[in-house]
This record gives structure tokens, C-alpha cells and sequence, in this order.
């Protein structure tokens, strides 16, 4: 069983390799600059975590077929979180901003997705629907993946700290307060083993894989609507705020053309397992375990390059002479100031007292 | 963070290239064991047992061997990802070789 347990897990008890992998991105990136250039080409993040993404839905299938009735109330809470995160987040945001930092609206709107949606693919979306310059949301993206890599050094340390015996809100807590679809999904990996290692010591052992899941779910329900969002907003800027000819506004097509594809591989690989596994034979859901066992060590290695490649692209001190340090303060204040901790009350209000089921139960 | 997008988007790159590897992976309904071969990094005290091959069908490869065809069918599969995306080839294989082996070293370095 424990030879098993190892093949097919997550692997989480080696993720001092993914801070290895980002601390060997973070020392290219900023000693190695012209290495960093060099591999510049495969330097892509987000190709390699939306592919470990595609990946993930068919892990998370498998567990969810076995596991039916908890599967559905995590997606069910997992929505509803959401939806109040988003207007509570992005309306603070983008009102301190504008009001405290004198921000304009073409700064502030990308900065407020990007703080408080999901980080790089938020703040492009934002910045395309109002019609930004480039600049603006390459700024903010910069700034969400360095943060990004602050928040998963800390809060899923703070997480099992505090939260051990509430694991499912401490997923939830890193879907929605850790910005970037990597750093969200690894605080989660990392939160998990780390939780689990605290109740085994405690004699509590829960499955493997529903804190990750968790905060992948909520991590990629938060994606889902980043193309409603944008239409909103383009919706919204090209009607209201910088009213421009007719043919100009806003139209449905974009909705499509800004939505996230790699949601559609992952909900498609979740579905086709789901089916697959509900209700088959043992014998064929073992098989079905086994492969996705397999793909899912191509996910932990695509994970491994995404941690790497964020560390080679964050090179502060550029960011530093491009004189970003009053963005960064917004940042840091959200944040800090709330983000956080409204992502953890509503992840409390929606996740407390459901539990992860027991291993081999 | 790629304004010049040309060819298709690494955002349906991603949703190609994960499926290829789930519909693989779903081989051993079929009763083929395709990606058996994948590494596996156990955490370890032994360096020389921390590598092997995921599935005891391939165990003739062992750890090295097994890392080493992880990397080849990966370079493989993300060079004519990058062809797809219309990057410049040369540059993308070189880069990516750093990537992985970099990462994957920190990844047996941490484990």
C-alpha cells in the first residue's frame, strides 16, 4: 500500500523541489541575466501550468467519481465563493486605487483584476477589454507573479498553522487568496502536505488530493469567469466611460476569444474520467487510476518548469527602474490589507466543518 | 506576456498537449501500458534508488534511463508545440533542455 501510495500520489512530500525549482528560477533570472535570455524561448509558465492544468482534471475526476457527494458540495461552495469574492474584491481594489493612490482608470481597473481575479491572464483580459496600453497590463502581471511567489512562501505556512484542523478552508483560502493559476494550485500542494502531515502526526489521516483540489477548483472557477469579466468591463468602458463610434463596442465574440481554452481540456479530461470511473467495475477504475497516475507525473513535471520559469521571469531589479514601486504599494496594501483575509472569511463561511474523506475510506 | 502572438495560442497549445498525454495515459484501459516509462522521484536517502521508472513493466530502463526518455519524448512534444506556436525552434530546444534538467535537479535536489 505505501509503495502505492507513492506511485500514484502527488508526490507531495517532495515539494521542497518546487521551491528549489523557483529559487534556481529566482538566481538565473536575476544573476544569470543574459543565461535567463538565452532560454528565453521556453521560458513560458503559463503554457506549462495551464498543460499540468488539462492534466489535473483527470486526477481530480478520478477522485471525484470515487468520492462523489463531497466532490459536489466542493463545487457547489466552491461557486458561490467565488461570486462574492469577485465583487467584494475588485470593487475595493479598483476604489482604493483610485481613491487613495490617484490612479487612473486605465491603471486601475487592470491592477484591480489582477489583484483580486487571477492575476496575469486578469489584468491582460482587463487591460484588452478597456482598451489599456500593452504596458499597463504587462506591469501588473509582473507585479501579480512576484507577489504570487511572496504569497506561496508564507500562506500555506500560515495555513497549516492555523488552519490544520479545517483543511477544506485552507484549499479553499489558497484558490482564492494566492493570485496566478501556479502559485494557487502549488500553495495548495504544498498547504495539503503539509496539513496532512500535521493530522497524521495527530493520528487523523485524510485522503490525499482534496485540499489540492480544492484549491484548484476554486482556483479555476475564478478563470472561468475572467471572459465574463472582461465583457462586462469592455461592455461597460466602451458604452459609459470612453464612449466610441458605433461599430465599436463590445460584442458577444469576445467573451469567446478571451476565455481561458485550457478550462475547456480540464473540464473535458474531469468529465470524460468522471464517466468513465462512476459506477465501473473496480477492476476498470483501478486501471483508470493507474493512468492517471501516470499523466499525473507529467503534471508534477510540468509543475517543476512552471516553478522554474516564474523564477527566471521575475527579475526585480528591472522591475524596480521601470519605476513600479507606487503599483507595488497598492498591491501590497490590498493584499495584505484585505485580500487575504476576506479570502479566508469566505472561505471559512463556505468550507468550515466539511472534511476531507479518510484515506482508504 | 507574449503580445505578438502568432500561429495558435499557447493557450489551445496547452489544451492539445495535455490531451495527447491524458489520451495516452488512458491507454491502459485498452490494456497498453504507454507511459510507463515516466520518471518518478521518490524521496529518497540513496541517491542512486531516488530515480524509477513509474511502472514495474519498464523497470529494465531504470532510473536514469527512465529520466532520460522523460526528457526526450517531452522535448519532442514541446518542440512541435513551439513549431505550432511559430517560436523560433533552435532557441526553444536548447531553452527547454535548460529548463527541464535545471528543474528537474532542484526537483531531486528537494526530495
Amino acid at each position: 500500500m505505501q509503495r502505492f501510495g507513492i506511485s500514484w500520489s502527488l508526490k507531495l512530500t517532495n515539494e521542497g523541489g518546487f521551491i528549489l525549482a523557483l529559487v534556481a528560477g529566482l538566481v538565473v533570472g536575476n544573476f544569470f541575466p543574459s543565461f535567463a535570455a538565452w532560454m528565453k524561448e521556453a521560458v513560458r509558465p503559463e503554457l506549462y501550468i495551464k498543460t499540468a492544468i488539462v492534466l489535473l482534471g483527470g486526477f481530480l475526476g478520478i477522485m471525484a467519481a470515487t468520492q462523489p457527494v463531497l466532490a459536489k458540495s466542493v463545487l457547489l461552495r466552491g461557486l458561490a465563493a467565488i461570486i462574492e469574492a469577485y465583487l467584494i474584491y475588485w470593487a475595493v481594489v479598483y476604489f482604493v486605487a483610485r481613491k487613495w493612490f490617484g490612479f487612473s482608470r486605465e491603471w486601475a481597473a487592470p491592477l484591480a483584476s489582477g489583484i483580486s481575479i487571477c492575476g496575469v491572464s486578469a489584468a491582460i483580459a482587463t487591460g484588452g477589454a478597456i482598451r489599456a496600453r500593452p504596458i499597463v497590463p504587462i506591469m501588473v502581471a509582473s507585479l501579480v507573479v512576484i507577489f504570487a511567489v511572496v504569497e506561496l512562501l508564507i500562506l500555506p505556512f500560515a495555513a497549516n498553522a492555523f488552519l490544520s484542523h479545517e483543511p477544506m478552508v485552507a484549499g479553499a483560502w489558497m484558490g482564492l487568496a494566492v493570485k496566478t493559476d501556479g502559485a494557487a494550485v502549488a500553495s495548495g500542494a504544498i498547504a495539503e502536505s503539509l496539513i496532512l502531515a500535521s493530522n497524521a502526526a495527530e493520528g487523523v489521516n485524510y485522503a490525499k488530493g482534496w485540499i489540492l483540489g480544492t484549491a484548484a477548483t476554486v482556483k479555476i472557477f475564478i478563470d472561468i469567469f475572467i471572459g465574463i469579466w472582461a465583457f462586462i468591463l469592455a461592455y461597460i468602458w466602451t458604452n459609459h466611460i470612453e464612449v466610441r463610434a458605433a461599430g465599436d463596442k463590445a460584442k458577444i465574440g469576445e467573451i469567446w476569444e478571451r476565455f481561458p481554452k485550457f478550462i475547456l481540456g480540464y473540464v473535458l479530461t474531469f468529465v470524460v474520467v468522471l464517466v468513465l470511473a462512476y459506477g465501473a467495475a473496480p477492476e476498470a477504475t483501478g486501471k483508470i487510476r493507474a493512468g492517471m497516475g501516470e499523466a499525473n507525473i507529467f503534471r508534477v513535471i510540468f509543475f517543476i518548469m512552471t516553478f522554474f520559469t516564474i523564477g527566471v521571469m521575475s527579475n526585480f531589479r528591472k522591475l524596480w527602474e521601470e519605476g513600479i514601486g507606487k503599483l507595488a504599494a497598492v498591491y501590497v496594501v490590498c493584499l495584505f490589507g484585505f485580500v487575504i483575509w476576506v479570502g479566508l472569511v469566505i472561505s471559512w463561511i463556505f468550507f468550515a466543518g466539511v472534511k476531507p474523506p479518510l484515506a482508504g475510506g | 506576456m507574449n503580445p505578438v502572438a502568432k500561429g495558435i495560442s499557447e493557450d489551445w497549445l496547452s489544451v492539445w498537449i495535455g490531451l495527447l498525454v491524458f489520451v495516452l495515459a488512458l491507454g491502459v484501459l485498452g490494456g497498453t501500458d504507454m507511459l510507463g516509462w515516466v520518471v518518478t522521484t521518490s524521496v529518497w536517502t540513496d541517491l542512486s534508488k531516488a530515480l524509477n521508472p513509474v511502472s514495474k513493466a519498464y523497470s529494465g530502463l531504470g532510473g536514469v534511463g527512465a529520466l532520460i526518455a522523460t526528457y526526450v519524448a517531452l522535448l519532442v512534444v514541446m518542440t512541435a508545440g513551439a513549431a505550432a506556436l511559430k517560436a523560433d525552434l533552435k532557441r526553444f530546444a536548447l531553452g527547454f533542455t535548460a529548463v527541464f534538467w535545471i528543474g528537474y535537479l532542484s526537483w531531486i535536489a528537494g526530495s
